[in-house]
């Protein structure tokens, strides 16, 4: 009902734009009647009258011989645009001719059958507006009525064609009888042809971006909930529309946070058209560039040597990349913990995971438009894990996930992140927890990949499940939660900076103790702004404690759990 | 050029004072704001192939006052009998007022050849201009009404040209009217009635020949009454935004 209600108040919106009188105060987008559209009017008139007094010279209408009823011409045939009716009428009989079928009742004769189809067509066209109703008026959005349509017109066309059966025969030399059968079955043939090649054609009209991106009325809900243009960084981001007209150059500034997407009333998915956008475009802009960029397309070169899995079960984790940006970045222990816990809490809700070895993921390398390393990893990848045998992917990394879950196509395999198996499980790990009850302030950040894949509750409902936790929400959370400031190793600089402790200010201003995400990196952007913040002159000013969901989850187990510090120290 | 304007309005007011209320408010109307096109407002890029199909209705008009005008000058001439002075198969008055208008009234020729040719592009120009409302939804509401009045003037455009077809009572309108004279019989109920309205009997006969010359007259000046309804009706509607 909600939405009827929103399409009449369009309509009436609409009514009012397109009928209101001429402000003279305003300026009038339109040519006025005079002199414009009367001169307009004028030339057109003049190349008219032009074009069919030179049709009349040159193609004099021909006058026949005089009427004769006891004289019946060769050849009948009806004016043009009446062809089809009676190409319908013959069309009907051609058909009854071939399912040998007589009716006895006049009423079904191929000639009253026949008129009768034709004035059903026309009549329909009257109703036309009582049948397509609501104010959805784009040619390519409204594909049945524009199959419909297109069906229509070739029926036409080829009834028509099929009225000039003897004409035809003559003229491709072959037998009535043949030429009937081949322009019968055309008749019927291409329309409905055209008629299904244009709802097909439609359909794949309508994915591509640029298509999408026409539906943008400019709104501007987007740049208002953009982080990029809350800093300041670019004053006038109106990201969909000009990107669209690439006016402006935000394809490597955007953090694809996706709250765009989020508010946009049109349901634009902004994000994935930047992405493609991205694709074999050269990008300058990464950070860790000497480091953990070089090792993961390195990684893509060599050719880990395969060994048979060495257990098998129905469920696969996937660490990523944790033990490398551990190795690179100095995290400390919340970061290296992440794999530990998480293959812990999968063993205590009764899920006992194959941990699955395979090469990054190639989250970055695709979001830095890097197409050829990232499509190398993913066949690597998706050979690698269909080799495993598993039938569901567990990540505790979002970036993971959404990779995983939106850019491969891993055939027959469920992917999921960590939050959603653990909290289908939920009743294994209900006791599992320590019970002392000890008040703990906790606030979620709601990771970006995360939010692509509409998940929210599952770490929610996970968290509260551990004795003594109470959940506080950041002033953006959930679809509006503010992005961490850095994707994809990309454009960390000061004023990204600003945007990472903006989040923490967030976090700190609901009084909790600990902040709790599921995705590393945004993991790593905070602690290393918390640690920046512990080396200036304000050094108290973030105590929270910010660590992995996964992380925070198992050490709140009843039988504890130990950190995985070895790791760190190779 | 003004002044001039102002004073022949002037002289029209003191004798007609209601003259100037009503031109000021018919020029408010008539002036209504067009909508911005789809294009101007995003800037997206035009599909310029589509603005003639924008622009059938303005055509149409302009092909029906050539035939008006046309079909006036046509009938000074034209004689509708169906009569033959002499044998079956001899030319009728009819066909011998086609051939005069044909060789000897100055010009003649270009007067039946722009009437017949007008009356074509007329219904190609019609079905075109169906055809972009159709598919440009510019039939939705507010203007379902509008839609149904354009679609009985389309086939008031084809029942035009069918009456016509006969006129000059030769054999190709003779035997193409038996064609249409038999689809009429055969629809059912009301088909005998519909084919005695029209064709003047259950066969072509003289009496067809004037059933159809008057038939073609009414069915003009329905389609003035009708076409000016519908243009009038364009405007207090405005024009449905392009997309």
């Amino acid at each position: 009902m909600a939405t009827e209600h929103n399409e009449n108040d369009e309509i009436e919106r609409v009514i009012e734009y397109r009928t209101r009188p001429v402000d003279r105060e305003k300026p009038v987008f339109s040519s006025p009647l005079f002199p414009h559209q009367i001169i307009q009017f004028s030339i057109v008139a003049c190349v008219l009258i032009g074009a069919v007094i030179f049709l009349a010279a040159w193609l004099p209408p021909p006058l026949h011989a005089p009427a004769n009823e006891f004289v019946t011409p060769a050849l009948l045939l009806p004016d043009w645009y009446f062809l089809w009716v009676y190409g319908v009428l013959k069309w009907v009989g051609w058909v009854y001719s071939v399912f040998n079928f007589n009716p006895a009742i006049e009423i079904l004769s191929a000639k009253v059958v026949g008129v009768l189809t034709s004035l059903a067509l026309v009549g329909l066209l009257f109703i036309v507006p009582f049948i397509d109703r609501g104010p959805s008026a784009r040619l390519t959005t409204r594909r049945k009525k524009t199959s419909i349509g297109i069906w229509v017109i070739f029926f036409i066309v080829f009834m028509s064609v099929y009225g000039l059966n003897e004409i035809v025969a003559h003229a491709i030399d072959m037998d009535i009888e043949s030429t009937s059968t081949l322009l019968g079955v055309l008749a019927i043939g291409a329309p409905t042809g055209f008629g299904i090649l244009t709802y097909i054609g439609l359909g794949r009209f309508q994915s591509g971006y640029e298509y999408q991106l026409n539906r943008c009325y400019q709104c501007e809900k987007c740049a208002e909930v953009c982080p990029i243009t809350s800093i300041g960084e670019i004053q006038n981001l109106n990201l969909v529309n000009d990107t669209h007209l690439n006016i402006t150059d935000d394809t490597w500034n955007c953090l694809t946070c996706g709250q765009c997407s989020a508010n946009c009333p049109q349901g634009l998915n902004y994000e994935d058209y930047i992405l493609s956008l991205r694709q074999g475009q050269p990008c300058d802009l990464v950070a860790h560039k000497d480091a953990f960029t070089e090792l993961t397309e390195i990684m893509t070169q060599i050719d880990i040597e395969d060994e048979d899995p060495p257990q098998t079960s129905e469920y696969g984790y996937f660490p990523g990349c944790l033990e490398h940006l551990a190795a690179y970045m100095e995290v400390g222990d919340p970061f290296t913990d992440i794999s530990k816990a998480s293959m812990r809490l999968l063993e205590e809700a009764g899920i006992n995971p194959v941990k699955v070895d395979i090469k990054c993921c190639g989250h970055d390398q695709l979001w830095q438009g890097k197409t050829e390393i990232y499509e190398s990893l993913k066949d690597y990848n998706t050979r690698k894990i269909s080799e495993y045998g598993i039938k569901t992917l567990v990540t505790s990394c979002a970036e993971c996930h959404r990779t995983f879950a939106k850019n491969y196509a891993l055939e027959g395999i469920e992917v999921v992140h960590l939050s959603e198996v653990l909290s289908k499980n939920m009743d294994k790990l209900q006791g599992a927890y320590k019970t002392n009850g000890e008040p703990m302030l906790v606030t979620s950040h709601d990771a970006c990949r995360l939010r692509h894949m509409d998940i929210y509750d599952e770490p929610r409902i996970l968290l509260r499940q551990v004795d003594g936790v109470e959940l506080r929400e950041m002033d953006q959370s959930r679809e509006n939660a503010r992005c961490c400031g850095v994707s994809s190793m990309m454009n960390c600089n000061d004023v990204r900076m600003g945007l990472v402790t903006d989040r923490l200010e967030q976090a700190k201003s609901t009084g909790a103790k600990y902040m709790v995400t599921t995705c590393p990196k945004c993991l790593a952007h905070f602690v290393c702004m918390k640690r920046a913040w512990g080396e200036s002159d304000d050094k108290g000013r973030y105590d929270l404690e910010i660590m992995d969901m996964s992380v925070f989850l198992a050490r709140n187990l009843e039988n504890g759990f130990d950190s995985n510090q070895e790791v760190v120290a190779d | 050029m003004g002044k001039s304007e102002k004073k022949s309005s002037n002289w029209f007011v003191q004798r007609f004072p209601y003259l100037q209320q009503m031109l000021s408010r018919a020029q408010t109307s008539i002036n209504l704001e067009l909508p911005r096109s789809h294009s101007e407002r995003y800037k997206a890029k035009a599909f310029w192939i589509a603005y003639p199909f924008y622009y059938l209705g303005g055509i149409i008009v302009v092909l029906f006052l050539i035939e008006c005008v046309t079909g006036v000058l046509l009938s000074l001439y034209y004689v509708p009998s169906a009569v033959t002075l002499g044998e079956p198969g001899d030319p009728s008055l009819a066909y011998q007022s086609v051939e005069f208008i044909m060789t000897r009234v100055p010009f003649g020729y270009i007067l039946r050849g722009v009437h017949h040719w007008t009356a074509h592009l007329l219904i190609v120009a019609g079905g075109l201009h169906l055809i972009r409302v159709f598919f440009t939804s510019a039939y939705k509401r507010p203007r379902e009404l509008n839609w149904v009045l354009g679609v009985a003037l389309f086939i008031l455009s084809i029942l035009l040209g069918f009456t016509g077809y006969l006129l000059p009572w030769d054999q190709l309108g003779y035997w193409a009217s038996t064609i249409g004279l038999e689809i009429t019989k055969s629809i059912p109920v009301i088909g005998e009635v519909a084919a005695k309205i029209g064709f003047g009997g259950s066969s072509l006969s003289p009496a067809t020949l004037t059933r159809m010359y008057g038939l073609h007259w009414t069915l003009a000046a329905v389609g003035i009454l009708l076409s000016g309804l519908h243009i009038v009706i364009v405007w207090i509607q405005g024009i449905a935004q392009p997309h």
